[in-house]
């Protein structure tokens, strides 16, 4: 378990990283997933460019109507973070449920969503608080729905020498409730099903998966199905979790255990934030 | 580039690709730190960068500039941190392996809670949650929480003296014991293993002038041990490289090209026996590895199928009992439980994967190596290597966790000393977590079909039992024996059966075939007295042939938990909760011929022999034995072991340690105490010296026991063991030396689990243990707990989460990563009561039996039979894993499928 031999680089600007990033580089964030491929040599850049001390890439803020995460902030920075606790209590209960304490200190968020690990926490977090992914290339600058930024299995939106420089959130209106729930495969911790939910003031959903398929997914079943959020509405939107899709099987969970998970969480997400 | 490590300015050129753990390990020698999974996944590497715990493994070396970094060499002995004290104290540590990542991790855990709660003591939940990220897998959980909570609440503050029961816990805690894997020798080339890429092939050619033209490349070896040039498993090792770096070794592999010819495979039992089924051995004289720790008896072959030739050791009126059985359905009188068991292949996981260091020179070869049978390795080594046995030395100082899986002459040891022969360099060959998980051994799959049958009365009347190992392409899963003699004195019918598939060979893993048969005997016979109506500890009282058990059958029926215990099923609600109860029957096995020497130096008592200690305590038991005898502090007792130039000691196998070496570690301290008392009266001229309290008293006074060691010419006593007396019977190493006398009377066990199942996730919770132990004399009371308890810890493992998997379409193992492989960790760990009944054994010298084997065969019955009675299903295959108990418990609860749409 030794990677191939590669450069490093460790630009203090995103100008200067996009400079270094070039054909053969890959930007290293916490490290805590790249390491791991390039250690299995599945994986073989020339060059990494570090962007964790980036400040540019760092810190949560608000701005007008919306909270900014930078993508080099840690898993423990979001969960620690006062406007996120205030704003979007969802992200510090599931940066909490990451890993265990050193891989919150390392990892963030950027990693994770540009990773795009299927079990990943954050897909399913951003997707459900309507995240607007921002990147940057040496042409520009632009912006991607988390609905459309998963496209499957480890694939993203992302473009050849684009970086992840910060995710958008709107600051929900007052009375939305949030919450994620995991269920955790016990060696790896990673999730085996998360489901992130929203209950907006007007009572309308938002759902998102992680786990369950070879991408986080919104699933819209749910959302529709959850009507006037009586205990039946939502019994009948959990039974609807991840109709028609094929399912993750891993020797963790088979397809059926699975999807069994799948409306479990759903369930608990959905009667946790139904009032 | 700039850095401060434990407080000093350290300047380097890092590769771009070094990682942090390179540069702590290898630049700098501080080994405290350790490397098991690379993979951020155990936390054996933790250091604190700027006060942040970080794994040192996923951290790139160029990360460190401008940090300050903190690895477990800044507290030494000197400046130990309470955190240090308090897993002294608590013996929250084993072989040591895992303890500096913990302790370092504990650190930053208790500044941060005395900063918001001051000493208020963490709850286990707590503690459990700071350490998520570490594992262990001695199982050193219990002493772990203690040691934490305590630390924190402040008891260790203000302590300055710490007396650890275990002796080389100083060492551990500070990270200054050596293990194999921190050896490092001026000179010394990197070895690496190529494996097969494929599950059956023959090997056509392999070319290796590219990796030999690298520059750095010292040599090539092959390393296939097939007389038919077939590789029979992925990962099966064809060839070994030595260079002047991992790097470039790692990328010699890659150029070494291998034709192979394909041939189709088999990777499971079940696809192994079907008619028509590849086969592994297709040559007609077939020469399978040996997975048990005994010879292997004649058989017969059928494709993949190996059967007994003969059976007479294990069968009491065969016949008998298979008419038995099959009457058994038309007999009014009589109750038959007839059922298919499954075990799994469970990894062992050492935290140190194997290693070794060889150097072959002119007239000699040394050997570093992680192994548990130091003495018999150098025999093995010198004749393999046609060399005297003056000319070959093996080291072990410390061993970070064996459980039965470093024995002998085993493959990274060969390619070391192959390789350190052809380059005439020191050689270091240590596995990659993969190649640990995948070749580094396992305790073979089992399958087996069993029948017992008892009448209405109670009264046993007949087994028979059928026994299928799966140990890859080895043979001799050997689960039969226990079940013989368990509940003896009926008819009985037990065979044991190999199947052979294209998987790396399995090996002795503590206990070995012992769990799997207490698995199916006691889940047969705990269903057996159900189907009676019986109590399952009456039936056992009953049925066992040994007095061994009864005290602890009375121990077990005073219990609450086990008096209020409720009908199998009758917990109501999504959570249940269940009792269940297992037994345990042990060889007892002792080495005759293990020696130790007692000596004395200036300095003081130093102890020697040719053993070794894997955590399991063996220096302990030694320093102990030997501090007692004279009265002192087992701490100033200088106890060194892990050298083949000792006298020869005991192996750590089979349970044997204390047994072989606590009755002439006694002896030996007694007559050295004796000749000094003579020489005190003659060169000193003290008159009527006698040894009390921790000195000589004499007519004029007290000479204490450093200024007698100090003043007295240095004296030394070797003792051996010598058998018993009794009726020993002599067994046999794999290597075919003889290694051990078995005492007729076995060790015995009885647990008790308490567990919650949850009906609509399918999660088993054990709660509680309560281990009940009888193997005579406990010589060190707080060590023989610690390994019960990690015996509990690894049994539920095996019961609940451990399951070598692989992928059916390649035959390579997908369990090869700590992130895969789920083995325990802190948050799992159940309340655990352990209860020692000493005595029975009286005729044993020393009246101390082996019991790091006896204490998981029951683990897992218990527990099933626990889930049983919380459920009213009953599981037959283990791991019960949730999809698998909810599979279960839908097909054997209507009610179950009901919970499932109301609750969430
Ligand atoms: C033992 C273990 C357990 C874990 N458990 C969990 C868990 O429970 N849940 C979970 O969600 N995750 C888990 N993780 C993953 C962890 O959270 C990772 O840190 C995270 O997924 C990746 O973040 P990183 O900053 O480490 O990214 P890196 O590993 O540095 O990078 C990952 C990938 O993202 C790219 N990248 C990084 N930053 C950017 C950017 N700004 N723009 C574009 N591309 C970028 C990199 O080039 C690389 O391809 C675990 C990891 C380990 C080792
Ligand atoms: S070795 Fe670094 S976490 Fe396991
Ligand atoms: S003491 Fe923890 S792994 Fe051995």
């Amino acid at each position: 378990m030794i990677s191939y031999a590669f450069d490093y680089a460790r630009p203090t600007t995103v100008e200067d990283a996009l400079a270094q990033l070039d054909d053969d580089a890959k930007l290293l964030a916490g490290g805590h997933s790249l390491i791991p491929a390039l250690k299995l040599r599945l994986s073989a850049p020339a060059k990494l460019v570090d962007i964790a001390r980036i400040p540019a890439l760092k810190g949560i803020r608000q701005d007008g109507n919306e909270l900014v995460i930078g993508a080099a902030t840690t898993h423990k920075e979001i969960l620690s973070s006062d406007l996120i606790k205030e704003h979007l209590p969802m992200f510090a209960e599931g940066a909490a449920l990451i890993g265990d304490p050193m891989i919150r200190y390392k990892g963030t968020i950027g990693g994770s969503i540009a990773h795009a690990d299927p079990s990943a926490d954050w897909p399913a977090m951003v997707i459900a608080a309507e995240g607007t992914v921002v990147v940057q290339s040496k042409s520009g600058t632009r912006s991607i729905a988390a609905d459309d930024f998963f496209t499957g299995f480890y694939m993203t939106a992302l473009e050849e020498g684009e970086i992840i420089t910060e995710i958008r959130f709107p600051v929900p209106a007052e009375g939305t409730r949030m919450t994620y729930q995991k269920f955790t495969q016990p060696a790896s911790r990673f999730a085996i099903v998360g489901c992130a939910a929203v209950r907006k003031p007007d009572g309308s959903a938002r759902v998102a998966f992680t786990g369950v398929s070879d991408a986080a997914f919104r699933d819209t079943g749910v959302e529709e199905a959850v009507g006037d959020w009586s205990t039946a509405a939502i019994e009948a939107a959990a039974a609807k979790t991840a109709e028609g899709m094929e399912l993750n099987v891993d020797h963790f969970a088979s397809e059926a255990y699975r999807h069994h998970l799948a409306r479990v969480y759903c369930k608990r997400a959905l009667v946790a934030i139904s009032e | 580039m700039k850095t401060t490590i434990n407080g000093q300015e350290y300047k380097f050129d890092p590769r771009a690709d070094e990682s942090a753990i390179e540069v702590l390990r290898e630049r700098k020698q501080l080994t405290g730190t350790k490397l098991v999974c690379g993979a951020g996944v155990c936390g054996a590497c933790t250091v604190l960068v700027d006060g942040t715990p970080m794994t040192a493994c996923l951290l790139p070396a160029h990360a460190l500039e401008g940090k300050s970094v903190q690895t477990i060499e800044a507290h030494g002995p000197d400046q130990l941190h309470p955190v240090q004290k308090a897993f002294m104290a608590h013996d929250a540590l084993q072989c040591g392996f895992c303890t500096p990542g913990f302790i370092i991790e504990a650190i930053a855990f208790y500044d941060s809670w005395r900063k918001e709660h001051g000493k208020k003591e963490p709850d286990r939940d707590e503690v459990a949650l700071a350490l998520s990220g570490h594992l262990c897998r001695c199982g050193a959980y219990v002493g772990i929480y203690k040691a934490v909570q305590r630390a924190v609440a402040g008891d260790f503050d203000e302590v300055s003296e710490i007396e650890s029961p275990r002796v080389e816990a100083l060492a551990k805690v500070t990270g200054q014991a050596r293990y194999t894997a921190d050896v490092h020798v001026p000179g010394m080339l990197t070895g690496r293993i190529l494996g097969s890429k494929h599950a059956h092939a023959r090997i056509v050619r392999i070319d290796i002038s590219a990796a030999v033209a690298m520059e750095g490349v010292k040599a090539v070896v092959e390393m296939l041990e097939d007389k038919y040039k077939v590789a029979r498993y992925v990962g099966q090792p064809l060839a070994a490289v030595a260079a002047i770096s991992e790097e470039i070794a790692a990328e010699a592999l890659e150029k070494i090209t291998v034709e192979y010819e394909v041939l189709p495979f088999v990777d499971s039992l079940d696809e192994a026996l079907k008619p028509g089924a590849a086969l592994v051995y297709p040559e007609s004289s077939k020469n399978p590895p040996n997975a048990s720790e005994g010879p292997i008896p004649p058989g017969k072959w059928e494709g993949n199928l190996r059967k007994p030739y003969l059976n007479l050791m294990m069968t009491t009126w065969p016949g008998k009992a298979r008419r038995i059985v099959k009457e058994a359905g038309q007999d009014e009188n009589l109750v038959l439980v007839q059922r298919t068991y499954r075990t799994p292949g469970q990894t062992h996981t050492s935290l140190e994967p194997h290693c070794a260091v060889a150097h072959w020179q002119e007239g000699s070869l040394t050997v570093h190596v992680s192994t548990q049978t130091v003495a018999p390795l150098a025999r093995e080594l010198a004749k393999y290597y046609k060399l005297n046995r003056e000319q070959v030395t093996v080291l072990s100082e410390y061993v970070g966790g064996a459980f039965g899986s470093k024995q002998g002459f085993t493959t990274e040891t060969r390619a070391a000393v192959e390789l350190s022969r052809v380059t005439k360099a020191p050689v270091k060959v240590v596995y990659d977590r993969m190649e640990e998980m995948t070749i580094g051994g396992y305790r073979p799959l089992t399958k087996s079909d069993f029948s017992i049958v008892a009448d209405k009365q109670g009264n046993l009347k007949a087994m028979t039992g059928y026994f299928y190992g799966d140990c890859g392409v080895a043979v001799q899963s050997q689960c039969a024996p226990w079940v013989r003699f368990t509940y003896t004195g009926v008819p009985k019918d037990v065979k044991d059966f190999d199947v052979v598939t294209n998987a790396a060979f399995a090996k002795p893993f503590r206990a070995p075939s012992g769990p799997a048969s207490f698995w199916v005997l006691e889940s047969a016979m705990d269903e057996l007295a159900h189907r009676l109506g019986k109590s399952p500890v009456a039936l056992r009282r009953h049925w066992d042939d040994s007095t061994i058990r009864m005290p602890l059958y009375d121990w077990i029926e005073s219990l609450p938990a086990w008096q209020k215990r409720g009908e199998a099923g009758a917990s109501a609600g999504r959570f249940k909760t269940g009792i269940g109860v297992a037994i345990g029957n042990w060889f007892n096995i002792y080495f005759s011929q293990a020696k130790v020497e007692v000596a004395t130096t200036p300095g003081g008592l130093v102890v020697r022999t040719a053993a070794q200690d894997m955590g399991n305590g063996l220096r302990s038991v030694v320093a102990k034995a030997v501090a007692e005898e004279f009265g002192v502090s087992p701490l100033t007792v200088d106890v060194q072991l892990g050298n083949s130039e000792y006298v020869e000691g005991p192996v750590s196998t089979g349970s044997r340690g204390t047994n072989s070496i606590y009755q002439p570690s006694v002896e030996a301290a007694r007559k050295v105490k004796e000749k000094l008392l003579a020489n005190a009266a003659s060169t000193l001229g003290l008159k009527d010296p006698h040894w009390e309290n921790g000195g000589i008293f004499h007519e004029k006074g007290f000479l204490p026991a450093a200024e007698v060691f100090r003043q007295l010419p240095a004296v030394s006593v070797v003792e051996k063991r010598g058998g018993n007396g009794l009726f020993d019977v002599l067994g046999m190493m794999p290597s075919g030396e003889l290694g051990a006398n078995i005492v007729p009377k076995m060790t015995g066990s009885v647990f008790m689990a308490q567990v919650e199942v949850d009906t609509l996730l399918g999660r088993v919770k054990v709660q509680k243990v309560w281990a009940g132990m009888a193997n005579g004399k406990i010589v060190n009371p707080e060590l023989a707990q610690s390994q019960v308890y990690g015996a509990v810890i690894q049994g539920m493992g095996y019961a609940l989460y451990e399951e070598r998997i692989s992928d059916p379409a390649t035959g390579t193992l997908l369990t090869v990563g700590m992130e895969d492989y789920r083995i325990p960790g802190i948050g799992d760990i159940p309340e655990i009561e352990v209860h020692f009944h000493e005595g029975g054994f009286e005729s044993v010298k020393g009246e101390a039996c082996g019991l790091s084997e006896l204490s998981f065969l029951a683990v897992a019955p218990a527990i099933g039979n626990a889930v049983f009675n919380a459920t009213g299903w009953r599981p037959t295959e283990i791991p019960m894993r949730p999809h698998r108990v909810l599979e279960g418990l839908s097909m054997a609860l209507p009610q179950v499928q009901e919970a499932k749409s109301v609750e969430y």
